[in-house]
């Protein structure tokens, strides 16, 4: 886990929070075994709509969707809900080994499963350029686990959760 | 060799795509192919950047000219900015036959240099923490055998 504390503008714990939303994204995507090209390939649009609506405090929650493309049915999801709690005098910090220890746990999805990355967000939140409106798939079948708190730009905060097949 | 060191602010001062394009504009001229090029990777360098693999390990672009590393400064130091060091260069360091070479973590290395290597030519990625390969040991390594050789027969005639 890294640290740091001093006194920080909203701006910087949105900046901050996006960084580690979209690089969290990125990690477990990378660990379960897909490949982060796709992410990076809609890097800027991504960042541009996360920071956006966290700036606009309209951004609920931000998932990870993998589904398999031909039964169009959901594989798996991770949930990151946003809190603004924002202080202005707390620490930044973030705890990527919570989502890696669940990883191992959860194992890798197949190779031939595609991901997209989808925004709940409140009604009448501005638009955003390269997002569109979508609905996310069913979860029927599935429970959520949760993780905490993973990371927290001085109050503004993502609690983490995935979920998994009931067996 | 000449080197020119930058610092540029990053998280949380700047986000991940704003601290490349800084980057981009030190690095090359407005409407240039080198400029574009380094556009076409903004999300894969972006997301190294987000992920503070600028923070100890420079960025290095080189070549033909002067070699130029940059740095991302990150948490208070982007905040404070006091380390800072974003002044426009002297010269263009992605002028004639440029390289860049971007730091990264060993978990990442193998998706990272297929995802540079679909859309560059001239930008490939280097584990963080290992030297930049420059291709000077290479051409070394080359020319050194062809020096060596003797021509035994031509000797003993002469």
């Amino acid at each position: 886990m890294s640290t740091h504390v001093s006194v920080n503008t909203y701006t910087h714990a949105v900046t901050y929070v996006t960084d580690k939303l979209l690089t969290s994204i990125k990690t477990i995507v990378r660990l379960s075994g897909l490949s982060p090209a796709k992410l990076t390939n809609q890097w800027t649009a991504l960042e541009r709509g996360v920071n956006a609506w966290l700036q606009s405090r309209d951004l609920e929650e931000l998932h990870l969707e993998v589904h398999d493309p031909v039964t169009d049915t959901l594989i798996g999801r991770w949930d990151f809900a946003i809190f603004y709690g924002f202080q202005g005098d707390g620490a930044f910090w973030v705890d990527p080994d919570a989502i890696k220890y669940h990883i191992t746990k959860q194992g890798i999805w197949p190779g031939s499963c595609e991901y997209r990355i989808v925004a709940t967000t409140k009604p009448g939140r501005p638009d955003v350029q390269g997002w569109s409106r979508t609905t996310l798939r069913s979860t029927s079948g599935f429970v959520k686990q949760g993780i905490g708190t993973s990371m927290n730009g001085s109050g503004l905060s993502a609690g983490t959760g995935y979920w998994r097949k009931t067996s | 060799m000449t080197v020119v060191s930058r610092r540029i602010c990053a998280t949380p001062a700047r986000s991940a795509s704003a601290a490349w394009n800084v980057i981009v504009e030190l690095a090359t001229k407005p409407g240039s192919a080198a400029r574009q090029e380094l556009l076409d990777i903004e999300g894969v360098a972006s997301c190294l950047i987000a992920e503070e693999s600028l923070k100890t390990d420079p960025c290095v672009v080189f070549g033909s000219g002067q070699r130029l590393r940059v740095y991302c400064l990150h948490d208070d130091e982007a905040i404070v900015g006091e380390k800072a060091n974003e002044a426009a260069l002297t010269f263009t360091p992605t002028e004639g036959d440029w390289r860049m070479s971007l730091p990264c973590a060993a978990d990442d290395l193998a998706w990272v240099q297929k995802s540079l290597g679909e859309r560059s030519t001239h930008v490939t990625a280097r584990e963080a923490g290992t030297a930049v390969d420059d291709g000077a040991t290479w051409a070394g390594a080359i020319a050194a055998p062809a020096a060596a050789v003797i021509d035994r027969e031509a000797f003993l005639r002469s």
